[in-house]
């Protein structure tokens, strides 16, 4: 297709050297934290640098890596999978400054110590209201980026009436979808609580209503972390693999399961939560098993596909295709180990939302176990290796340091399996998350996690290692690639010729009404229950 | 040799038996921790 | 849809574990009433001192067991010693005067948060006599690491 040579990349670029600046940054914070945990004696080794290097790291990684990469991936996917420019660009660049300005924001007040709310900011600890519209801005920005996404399908759309969208799209829209639907809460916790508290605006502020906002919008973001990987393990890994996809429409109707079950499932983060009636609680629970199924069905599809590219070059037998994997390639090795990883954070995610079994691990060093071998490895490792694929194909440069990209995604690996087993071990011997020192005034039940925050610190070198690898290969190629002949960006083709016609899974107003249906039955009683009880607002505390 | 008789397009064996141990693993493990760790260290009741 | 045979075996065993855990949380939280602790109950955090139901935190022994009534406040708890007897329901009655805290005693499933506004409580049983560590699990300011206190679980007198 001719039109395939135009589209222009300075946005997506835009996007994607914000993600890996904010990596670089939050990646440096997340070694203070190591060392910390180690309790090696550093001289800048404080409670205050500490408790503000983790609230930096999780809001740089968790909020701004992963967002202005998605976005950075949304254009990629909605301009090459259909062949146009994004309509809106005026718009979408203006998107893009708002998003930039609400992070600048956010991040200075942070670092300059008046926002040690960690990135979870529950009230009624008190940040400077920089922190709190800043991190709307971003979210607005993204919302533009969202409204330019579907739009470039609507009018692809009119010009291809019943056809369905090419598959990494369908990926993207429900990515979309899942972010508007997830947002609404966070938008409503900060217009109508936080912002107004921390301005001085209102006095008060109900917690536990702003904890229910917050993970109404806490959990969901979780798939809109997850969903744009999955967009690449199953529309880009199975074509660098050298195979295809072994099955479209399966993919199709996972993506569509995540519209559909992402949010109302929050109150699993809120097992331990006063205030919210354990009915509703077992309601969420059972959810979110559901959830579980979207992401078994993915483990088979994306597996078959690497089976298949295996098969092609050859292989036989039951397991020798595994050997026939390009393993030394650094979109499939950090594509296979962040798979790996997420089966592990799979298996953990499970356990967390086993209602009454949460007792075991709330609030505990597992769950920091848990979470990066999601969103710290099926997410970013994912998309480091997504970013050694894109990079050169959107500068026309050479990937620089190859030998490192190669090597990245093992450091990564190694650093992720002694990090967060060790966490997890620790979790359950019940070492809480989130603190500076894990001594306890020489508790002997405290002295036994001791070995183990060791080893955790070791996977901590390890992976700042690997992201100080990434980094140097990311701005070795930007600034001093190579320029050669540009690169298609090519799809993964389906085993079987994928339909003409869209069908039920192409529906997209359709699933976000039931999407909405559910969340409605989810969330509609509790919320109205709670506004509806004698609640008292608590006053700001700043203890930082 | 047609598209239907080509290796690649046979059933994926070797998926279903990693994919197949890793359920087993996920189910033993799962509830592994519910009985032994879980209920050994006892109930809360609201 | 037209779904691979071995893809359709592995959906229904998928299927079929989702359906086991749940039969599992089901069977141990509604059937044996183990559940996460969800009591709904309000309280002012800027009067928690005055407030007839937390102005005397203490442990109350009676025939049946002990009630335990505590805040979390940064950064500690009240009281700071906890004493209750071994093998009988001890119910916790707890809530926050500042921030939001956690309550956990180490190597149990008493675990909960202490949100100011709210009170939490639940009731469980420790079988094991001896000293358990109380550790604040849920970031409340730079003395969190600092936040604990100590549980001495008790042999019934004879």
């Amino acid at each position: 297709m001719s039109e395939r040579a135009v589209p222009s990349t300075r946005l997506a670029l835009a996007h994607l050297w914000v993600a890996i600046l904010a990596f670089g940054v939050a990646a440096a914070m997340a070694l203070m934290q190591a060392l910390s945990r180690a309790a090696l004696d550093l001289p800048w080794r404080s409670a205050r640098m500490y408790y503000l290097s983790v609230t930096a790291h999780g809001t740089l990684m968790a909020l701004v890596f992963t967002t202005f990469f998605i976005m950075a991936l949304g254009y990629v996917v909605a301009e090459r999978t259909l062949g146009r420019p994004v309509p809106h660009r005026a718009l979408a660049w203006t998107g893009y400054w708002v998003a930039l300005g609400g992070t600048l924001a956010t991040v200075a007040s942070i670092l300059s110590g008046k926002a040690t709310v960690l990135y979870t900011f529950y009230p009624p600890l008190k940040a400077h209201p920089a922190f709190y519209i800043g991190a709307t801005l971003l979210v607005v920005g993204s919302w533009i980026w969202g409204f330019v996404v579907i739009r470039s399908y609507v009018v692809w759309k009119r010009g291809a009436p019943g056809q369905p969208a090419p598959l990494a799209l369908h990926g993207m829209l429900a990515t979309v979808i899942v972010w508007f639907i997830a947002t609404i809460g966070v938008a409503a916790e900060m217009l109508f609580l936080l912002i107004p508290w921390s301005l001085g605006l209102t006095k008060t502020v109900d917690p536990e209503l702003a904890r229910m906002l917050f993970w109404y919008f806490g959990h969901p973001l979780v798939y809109f972390w997850l969903l744009p990987a999955y967009v690449v393990w199953y529309t880009v890994l199975p074509k660098v693999a050298g195979g295809k996809l072994f099955s479209d429409p399966l993919a199709r109707l996972v993506f569509i399961l995540f519209i559909v079950l992402s949010t109302p499932v929050g109150f699993h983060h809120q097992f331990m939560d006063p205030g919210i009636p354990a009915s509703w609680k077992l309601f969420h629970a059972i959810l979110t098993f559901g959830i579980l199924f979207p992401s078994f069905v993915t483990a088979f599809t994306v597996t078959a596909s690497l089976e298949v590219a295996g098969r092609m070059k050859g292989a036989t037998g039951l397991l020798d295709w595994l050997k026939r994997l390009p393993w030394g390639d650094p979109l499939v090795a950090s594509v296979l180990l962040s798979m790996l990883l997420f089966a592990v954070g799979g298996f953990g995610g499970a356990i967390n939302a086993a209602y009454g079994m949460n007792a075991v691990v709330h609030n505990t060093a597992w769950i920091q176990g848990h979470f990066h071998l999601t969103v710290g490895s099926a997410t970013a490792l994912t998309f480091m290796g997504t970013a050694y694929w894109l990079l050169p194909r959107l500068t026309g440069r050479e990937l620089e340091l190859g030998l490192l990209a190669k090597v990245q995604p093992y450091l990564w690996f190694i650093g992720m399996v002694l990090f967060s087993i060790s966490n997890h071990i620790t979790g359950l011997m019940g070492m809480p998350r989130r603190i500076f020192d894990a001594s306890y005034g020489g508790s002997a039940v405290a002295h036994a996690w001791r070995g183990l925050t060791g080893v955790s610190a070791v996977g901590g070198l390890f992976l700042f290692a690997s992201s100080a690898f990434f980094l140097l290969v990311m701005l070795g190629t930007g600034l001093a690639g190579k320029r050669i002949a540009p690169q298609p960006i090519e799809w993964a083709e389906p085993l079987e010729p994928l339909s003409p016609r869209a069908g039920l899974l192409d529906r997209y107003g359709l699933w976000t009404a039931v999407a909405v249906l559910l969340v409605l039955v989810a969330y509609a009683y509790p919320l109205w229950a709670h506004l509806h009880m004698q609640t008292y607002g608590s006053p700001g505390y700043s203890p930082f | 040799m047609t598209e239907h008789d080509a290796p690649h397009t046979a059933h994926p064996k070797g998926t279903l038996f990693l994919i197949g141990l890793y359920g087993v693993l996920f189910v033993t493990g799962w509830f592994a921790v519910y009985l032994l760790v879980y209920l050994r260290r006892g109930g809360v009741t609201p | 849809m037209n779904v691979p045979l071995y893809e359709k075996i592995w959906m229904w065993a998928a299927g079929a574990i989702i359906i086991a855990f749940i039969a599992m949380v089901l069977v141990t939280g509604v059937g044996g009433a183990l559940q996460p602790p969800s009591h709904v109950e309000t309280i002012d955090p800027t009067q928690v001192f005055k407030d007839p139901r937390f102005a005397h935190p203490a442990v109350t022994l009676d025939t049946n067991g002990a009630t335990v009534v505590a805040f979390g406040m940064m950064f500690g708890f009240t009281p700071a010693v906890i004493r209750v007897p071994a093998g009988k329901p001890v119910t916790f009655r707890m809530t926050s005067t500042d921030v939001t805290h956690g309550f956990l005693i180490v190597g149990t499933n008493a675990n909960t948060m202490l949100v100011p506004g709210y009170v939490s409580q639940f009731t469980t049983v420790f079988r094991q006599p001896g000293e358990y560590l109380i550790v604040c699990n849920e970031y409340c300011g730079l003395g969190h690491h600092l936040m604990s206190a100590k549980l001495i679980v008790e042999q019934a007198a004879p």
